[in-house]
């Protein structure tokens, strides 16, 4: 899937059900096989990790990289390197937000 | 008043323009109106007002059921903004719209504290005041990350979800919206999943916000949804040298395929 | 070429929220917020904002309907009216004037909902009448 398919809706989802941190991996810039995709994503991550930052979700819990399809090491050192980082920050602020359905209960 | 007046009559009559789209007193109140050479004798009703309609907005509407016809808008600076933006994203046409400026009150410039309350073709009232002022962003932004996620919350989270960001806000203009899309944001649930409804909302609103405010003013509930669109739009400049409604002919980033980002920037 | 907007007031609750309506050339198109009213400022609920979409829709009631034989049948006022008062009328001899009961819609006026409870109240005879707002 090229990197200009992942829709900032996909990241917003993935953030909404609990993911602790988000890694976007896309083809290096000049070796799209699209031409221009990965430059759609350069852009559509770096608005939107300003904007979770802004609304108090650490922009660090966002991630692009360019990884190629033969970068099996590399991808397996950033997934590492991610991980270890979203650990150090511990569970996503959203999973605090007290669920819906509690809240209803209350009221009921 | 009276400038605008001359002016709104001359073009009606010249025939340059088919109609001009403004702000007519209905009894002492005023609404949005067309004033075609029909209906030139309303324009003795013209006002600029103290108040604030999506006039760009109305303009989609009309231009969408007259598309060869020219018309007039009475615009504010931040209408003037949005209009440019509609031309890029091709809801208007630039050589179908000409835009008479008018000033904003100094009570207006007071409460809306915009970068620019000058528009640039101004027929009527004076140019006032700069009062640019972005502390509320500011604010926010000093907080730590646990502040900030708590205040949003506390704040998102009282929207009843009544879409009047969107339906007011003069640059949204999709047929079809994402924040009606079912599997992303599900009916009937109040307040909608915290953040992404407005996360989304925000996202959308990148490269396109023309900071007039109107969507903070819609709101029934006070959410300071204008400083979260403030820092989107204050993020697209930062990152990608565009601000939305100040260049002409600047191409918004966002919607083409573009060179000259290469590296992730912090 | 005509586009005006007619301020209104909502249909939709007991608020009262000024809505301004949109026509284009003789066609309802949308609706706005009244800016200056004070009983909104502006804004609306998502209710006041679709309020203008029932007013073309094919399923809109526009004529009485009465049910005969288990179906409804479009009919005149005049003729629903009769069946409405000789019903009442029927039911209140049967069965004593409790028997019956109302309740009033908070889309109607103030006035409307006034003469609801006064025909309750006067030609009826009871006082069981109930205001939707209340449930």
């Amino acid at each position: 899937m090229c990197s200009a398919r992942v829709s900032p809706h996909f990241i917003i989802r993935a953030f909404q059900e609990g993911a602790d941190g988000v890694l976007v991996a896309g083809c290096h810039i000049g070796d799209c096989h699209y031409l221009k995709g990965n430059y759609i994503a350069i852009k559509r991550v770096a608005i939107l990790r300003d904007l979770i930052d802004f609304l108090g979700i650490s922009k660090e819990r966002l991630l692009l990289e360019w990884i190629a399809g033969s970068e099996g090491d590399k991808y397996a050192r950033v997934a590492d390197e991610f991980t270890e980082k979203v650990r150090s920050l511990g569970p996503s602020p959203i999973k605090r937000i007290p669920f819906r359905e509690k809240a209803v209960a209350m009221v009921r | 008043m009276e400038a605008l007046k001359n002016k709104v009559n001359e073009l009606l009559e010249s025939g340059g323009i088919a109609g001009f789209l403004g702000l007519r007193n209905f009894g002492s109140e005023p609404f949005p109106f067309l004033f075609t050479r029909d209906t030139a004798a309303e324009v003795e009703k013209i006002t600029t007002g103290a108040v604030r309609y999506p006039l760009s907005k109305i303009l989609i509407r009309i231009a969408a059921v007259y598309p060869d016809a020219i018309f007039g808008i009475m615009c504010r600076a931040c209408d003037e903004r949005a209009i440019i933006e509609l031309f890029k994203n091709t809801k208007l046409r630039s050589d179908k719209v000409i835009t008479i400026g008018i000033s904003c009150t100094d009570d207006l410039v007071q409460a809306c504290k915009c970068e620019n309350p000058q528009p640039s073709n101004l027929v009527s009232g004076e140019a006032g005041k700069k009062e640019f002022d972005r502390s509320d962003v500011q604010k926010i932004a000093s907080m730590t990350l646990e502040q900030r996620f708590d205040f949003w919350t506390e704040q998102l989270g009282k929207c009843i979800k009544c879409y009047g960001c969107r339906n007011i806000c003069p640059v949204c203009f999709c047929d079809v919206c994402t924040l009606e899309d079912q599997p992303l944001v599900k009916r009937g649930e109040i307040p909608p999943e915290l953040p992404s409804f407005h996360l989304t909302r925000a996202y959308h609103m990148a490269g396109r916000c023309v900071d007039c405010g109107l969507c903070e003013e819609a709101c029934p509930v006070d959410i300071p949804l204008r400083t979260l669109y403030r820092r989107v739009r204050e993020s697209v400049k930062e990152l990608l040298d565009y601000l939305p409604g100040e260049e002409r002919d600047k191409v918004p980033p966002i919607q083409v395929l573009g060179d000259g980002l290469f590296e992730i920037r912090d | 070429m005509y586009y005006e907007c007619i301020p209104t007031t909502c249909t939709y609750c007991g608020c009262g929220c000024s809505v301004v309506l949109q026509v284009l050339d003789g066609h309802l198109v949308g609706v706005l917020p009244g800016k200056t009213n004070p009983v909104n400022e502006g804004s609306l609920c998502i209710k006041g904002w679709t309020s203008h979409e029932f007013v073309y829709r094919e399923k809109r009631l526009k004529n009485p309907l009465v049910k005969k034989d288990g179906v409804f049948f479009e009919t005149g006022w005049e003729e629903a009216l009769d069946t409405v008062a000789g019903k009442l009328k029927k039911i209140k001899e049967e069965s004593g004037a409790d028997s019956i009961a109302a309740l009033a819609s908070a889309k109607c006026t103030n006035e409307e909902n006034y003469l609801m409870q006064k025909l309750m109240r006067a030609a009826i005879g009871t006082n069981n009448i109930d205001h939707c707002a209340r449930l």
